[in-house]
């Protein structure tokens, strides 16, 4: 795996709203190594898109990172002004969002949106040289270098992403975050994308950090998945361990709630509803779903210990250490 | 409708958001309303009276305890003459309110309910009416009625039937595609009661809406044709039409002749944009201004 | 290209129409409407019964209403108005001439100002959503509109002209200045002269009236701007800019261009109603344009003059919003025809 290059510790990430506080992420602690591709799979309102943000140091207002810190290749992301996180955006991290279909200015060339990254960061002295650049880049991602020259709206959908994707590595940042990048395409659309997003990953030596809602889609790829509940990380282990022998039964609900994976296996989704994260309940945040549910679990929160080679937040998946 | 919901409707504006602006609005109107209506037991002078000694009266003497707002040209005290002025003002606004919602509503109800050549039309028509500058028609209208009150009124009218034309068209198109429109013709009812019973009680808020902001633009816009001496003759009182003499005090410094006829257009024209403003809010409507 | 250019063709053509529905409209307000414009211009005297008929004559107010129609209609595409009621033989067609230059020069003027004030404040009121200062902005879009302008500029004067003495307190240029006139918008003409002096000045003379009008029509825009903006600050693509390490200047600017495209559509109807305030701004600046031309004919009731001066202003109303439609096309790149 080996040196990590992003360390999340105690991270709190809260959404100041009239009727209270939301606690989208609550105090995650989680380490991704270098060139790893590590996923995280969750519901949505589970906090994992608010992690991806946090990260990027782009939480909206009235969101705020109010404790812990993201150590960044050794260096903590929060306690950075805003001019030096703007150098680290685009040139250290990519990220590419969910919908393509608007995370492309619709007024400007694509071009034009991409040579904005070279201009931006120093790297291209000239319009016309960072054009060329953005062709260059363009390609990298699978369509063709002309198309500098086209507006958003004559691409589509898998395109745009794929546009979006060569203006994220650019600058063949260290880290790209994809949140649910594939979320709005359709199935061999999505394949392709992922395909790419893999491809970079290797020819860069990327590390990628994926945020989806498809335990499916990570399965396929990733080197660890890490499943979050209610603005917590439930369960963190290498893909194999966690698909094949869930310890967490919100990941087994997860897992058993898949289509793709079991093939034609009956489906099961997990009953209720994720927590209002203003009051979340007391205790193991998942006792009220959970079908396991102790009476220790209700009043106790279960802490994230190492079970083997992973990680886990349950007291039933304790027993069995 | 029962007395009950008549109330309801009528608390509906003071409650939710917009009830600030709303109620500011309907302060500052109902201000000047009284002042019309008790304009001979509030002002002190006449408004073409001689309010001071002779002597005093060639040029305009400033603000005093006797004097609140100063005297202007001849004598005249600019309080009462912005009291007096008032009444022209409310009687031109309130008549071409009621001449242009009295026409442009059922016109838009009409065009809007039956579509076809004859909606088409009427829509062109009021279109370009509503691309002219309004100050400019209602000026050429009042230029060949020649200049009174009630002329005024109608001029502003011409300019304000196709805002509420069109209004009221665009409503009353999105009403009649909904189902229950649908499901009166359905049950036979004739089309004066769909028109009157259905669509209208839907058009209302948006209706009171736009009249607010209206009423703000004939305001300024019968301020303008006074100004151009198009509403009454000096020394007839009409804050317009007081600014447009006192602007040749401004060379000496005199301050008060202007300021204060001008203070009253900008106030009354505020009460009926808060008014609107503050319905707009309330109903969650956006118009174009 | 060549859609756009299609574009463009389709729409000047339109522009036929819309005069011919607009010059009707004035014709039947000037013509139809019961009244008699000799009777009129004469005033209360009295006068010979045969006196206003050898007027209506020699107008050709005699004549069938269909005939007065195509008549006037095919005088007024020869850039004929007749001839003057008060000054006897002066033809209508050189006034205007000489009048639309000013009027051009202030309405561009005012609506500059105007936009820029309303791109500041509606930023202002958006960045800063919610604050205060938003709350300020908001209130500024309402009161500016209320404003009667003669009052603004009155003030203005005041402040300006009579107390501070640092700008004129009405016309074009000061006695003392010659400008060779070519165009007739003097800050143009003083412009290709390379005629400094003359620049100043004619730039001192418009700063008031341009920005009395500015003040009081750009409201709207604050409005506008203000919602539009905060709608674009909050989409995807804003936050796909920040997260490529986009400087905030940069970002807003992009945010503005987005947001301002549905603003533009605003801008049709926002000049004819400053064409509108031009007629009263220039009455109170003695701007010697279009709409101070219509004041003094009114109180001269000078028939043709007036009839004239509407249709004038029908067929700049018709022009802009030619030119506003094919601006629109040009800006937003999905619009293609």
């Amino acid at each position: 795996m080996g040196e990590p290059i992003l360390q999340l510790r105690d991270l709190r990430v809260y959404y100041y709203t009239l009727l209270g506080a939301v606690r989208a992420v609550d105090g995650v602690t989680m380490d991704v190594g270098r060139g790893e591709w590590v996923s995280i799979v969750g519901e949505s309102g589970s906090g994992k898109s608010t992690l991806a943000l946090a990260i990027m140091r782009l939480v909206p207002p009235p969101g705020r990172i109010v404790g812990g810190s993201i150590l960044f290749d050794g260096t903590d992301l929060t306690r950075l002004s805003e001019a030096e996180m703007r150098r680290i955006r685009g040139r250290r991290i990519g990220m590419v969002f969910q919908d393509p279909m608007a995370s492309l200015d619709p007024v400007r060339r694509i071009g034009d949106q991409i040579a904005d990254v070279y201009l931006e960061h120093g790297v291209a002295s000239s319009k016309g040289e960072a054009i060329r650049m953005a062709g260059e880049a363009l390609e990298m991602a699978g369509l063709p270098r002309d198309w500098v020259d086209r507006y958003p709206h004559q691409l589509s959908g898998g395109q745009r992403q794929r546009a979006l994707i060569a203006a994220a590595v650019a600058l063949k940042p260290e880290l790209l975050i994809a949140d649910e990048p594939t979320t709005a395409l359709d199935v061999i659309v999505q394949a392709k994308i992922m395909d790419l997003i893999e491809g970079l990953k290797r020819e860069l030596g990327m590390t990628v950090i994926l945020i989806t809602h498809d335990i499916a889609l990570a399965a396929e790829r990733s080197t660890r998945i890490a499943v979050m509940y209610a603005g917590k990380l439930v369960e963190y282990g290498p893909v194999d361990a966690i698909v094949e022998d869930p310890l967490h039964p919100y990941t087994r609900g997860l897992i058993e709630s898949a289509p793709d994976l079991w093939g034609e296996k009956r489906l099961r989704g997990i009953p209720g509803y994720p927590p209002d994260l203003r009051r979340p309940p007391s205790g193991c945040r998942f006792h009220p779903r959970c079908p396991l549910a102790l009476e220790r679990c209700r009043s106790e929160e279960p802490p994230l210990v190492r079970v083997g080679d992973r990680l886990v937040a349950c007291f039933r998946a304790l027993e069995r250490r | 409708m029962s007395a009950g919901r008549v109330v309801e409707a009528l608390k509906a504006p003071f409650r939710g958001p917009g009830r600030g602006l709303f109620t500011a609005g309907l302060a500052i109107v109902l201000v000047f309303v009284v002042m019309a209506v008790f304009a001979p037991w509030i002002a002190p002078y006449g408004p073409t009276e001689r309010s001071v000694p002779l002597q005093l009266a060639a040029e305009p003497q400033p603000p005093s305890w006797r004097h609140p707002m100063g005297t202007a040209q001849l004598g005249y005290d600019v309080f009462s003459r912005v009291v007096w002025g008032s009444r022209v003002v409310l009687y031109v606004v309130t008549l071409s309110a009621i001449l242009s919602m009295a026409i442009g509503v059922p016109l838009g109800l009409v065009s809007g309910y039956y579509g076809g050549p004859l909606d088409r039309g009427l829509s062109m028509v009021m279109d370009s009416i509503y691309a002219f500058p309004g100050i400019v028609l209602a000026i050429a209208v009042a230029s060949v009625l020649g200049p009174s009150p009630t002329n005024a009124a109608i001029s502003l009218s011409v300019v304000y039937v196709p805002t509420f034309f069109r209004m009221v068209r665009g409503q009353t198109l999105e009403v009649r595609e909904s189902l229950y429109i649908e499901a009166a013709r359905a049950l036979g009812y004739p089309d004066r009661v769909t028109l009157l019973s259905h669509i209208l009680p839907n058009v209302a808020p948006t209706t009171l809406v736009v009249f607010g902001l209206a009423a703000t633009d004939a305001i300024l816009t019968e301020a303008g044709l006074a100004f151009f001496g198009l509403t009454v003759s000096y020394p007839q009182p009409d804050w317009g039409l007081d600014l447009r003499m006192a602007l040749k005090d401004i060379p000496n410094g005199v301050w008060w002749t202007t300021f204060f006829p001008g203070l009253a257009i900008t106030l009354l024209a505020l009460g009926f944009a808060l008014i609107g403003e503050g319905l707009g809010e309330r109903y969650a409507i956006r118009t174009e201004r | 290209m060549a859609g756009l250019a299609r574009y463009v063709a389709v729409r000047a053509s339109l522009i036929i129409p819309t005069i011919l529905i607009l010059y009707t409209l004035v014709f039947i307000i000037l013509r139809v409407i019961p009244g008699n414009p000799v009777e009129a211009v004469l005033g209360t005297r009295y006068v010979p019964p045969e006196v206003i008929k050898e007027e209506m004559h020699r107008l050709g107010l005699d004549k069938p209403l269909y005939v007065q129609y195509f008549d006037y209609l095919w005088r007024v595409l020869h850039g004929d108005f007749g001839e003057s009621l008060v000054v006897r033989g002066r033809p209508i067609a050189a006034d205007l001439k000489y009048r639309i230059p000013a009027t051009i020069e202030l309405v561009v003027a005012g609506f500059i100002v105007s936009v820029l004030l309303g791109i500041a404040t509606g930023t202002a009121a958006a960045v800063r959503r919610g604050s205060r200062l938003d709350y300020a902005m908001r209130l500024y879009g309402i009161v500016t509109y209320t404003l009667f302008i003669p009052w603004v500029g009155a003030l203005l004067i005041l402040l300006f002209a009579v107390h501070l003495h640092w700008l004129p307190a009405g016309g074009r240029l000061s006695a003392s200045v010659s400008l060779h006139r070519i165009t007739g918008i003097y800050t143009l003409d003083a412009l290709i002269t390379g005629n400094w002096p003359a620049f100043l000045d004619a730039l001192r003379h418009l700063v008031l009236p341009a920005f009395t009008l500015g003040l009081v029509l750009s409201g709207p825009y604050t409005r506008l701007v203000r919602a539009n903006l905060s709608d674009v600050l909050q989409s995807d693509f804003i936050r796909a800019y920040r997260a490529r390490g986009l400087r905030e200047g940069k970002v807003l600017r992009y945010a503005l261009r987005n947001a301002l495209i549905p603003v533009v559509t605003y801008m049709g109807l926002q000049l004819a109603i400053l064409l509108g305030g031009a007629v009263l701004t220039e009455t109170t600046y003695s701007w010697p344009g279009l709409g101070s031309y219509l004041y003094e004919r009114i109180s001269l009731r000078d028939y043709p003059a007036i009839e004239g001066t509407v249709i004038v202003f029908a067929f700049i109303v018709s022009v802009i919003s030619l030119i506003v439609d094919v601006i629109y096309a040009f800006i937003d790149p999905r619009i293609r025809y």
